[in-house]
């Protein structure tokens, strides 16, 4: 156990344990907002544990999970869409805390790994974590304007 | 297609494939002859996919 592992563990704990409680008890739009949420928190806890395992090879699993997440968020947002349109989530402050919990993990990852193409790889999953997150928020707060024309 | 539409689109697939040829160099753990070649290949047909992509958005 490490400081790295710890700063995961907490990160996941905390993070999963409040989006899990949020997917599974409340309306329907709380649901949505946990599961997008629970996604762009879970990355920051894989780069965490791969820097404590020592893996590098591990932060392709937070890539991955950055790529799907959102477009998992994307297609509930669409299949949704009805039962949103009249009550549409915002959840501003926990978009933007968990938006802010992962650029600051990717930056203090990026500081002790130094420059090189690792840290490009970092700041790459840093950006599609943290944008997917906000777009994929965006999306359930406002829909999707202009898809429906046709 | 007219010649200065055929350059456009060529040009476009080789910036597709430029940029993913990039990202897939900066993903990987080890850079040695055999990632280039299969990084080429792989960013050839992304380049192609993502031409079709944006058209498919944007050209309506």
């Amino acid at each position: 156990m490490n400081g790295w592992i710890l700063a995961a563990a907490v990160v996941i704990a905390a993070g999963l344990g409040t989006s899990l409680w949020g997917v599974s008890t409340g309306p329907l739009k709380r649901r949505v907002v946990a599961q997008n949420l629970s996604n762009a928190i879970v990355c920051p806890g894989l780069l965490l544990l791969a820097q404590g395992y020592g893996r590098t090879s591990y932060v392709d699993l937070a890539l991955i999970l950055a790529l799907l997440g959102p477009v998992g968020t994307l297609v509930f947002a669409r299949l949704l869409a009805g039962e949103l349109a009249d009550d549409p989530p915002s959840a501003r402050v926990p978009t933007w805390t968990v938006a802010a919990v992962g650029a600051a993990v990717v930056l203090v990852l990026c500081a002790v790994t130094g420059p090189g193409r690792a840290m490009v790889k970092l700041l790459v999953v840093g950006a599609l974590v943290v944008g997917g997150n906000l777009i994929a928020s965006r999306a359930l707060s406002h829909g999707f304007p202009g898809v429906d024309r046709g | 297609m007219k010649a200065p539409a055929t350059l456009l689109a060529v040009g476009e697939v080789l910036a597709w494939w430029a940029a993913l040829l990039v990202l897939w160099l900066t993903l990987i753990s080890t850079v040695h002859t055999l990632e280039w070649v299969v990084g080429a290949c792989a960013a050839g047909v992304g380049a192609l996919a993502a031409r079709a992509g944006r058209r498919a958005v944007s050209d309506r």
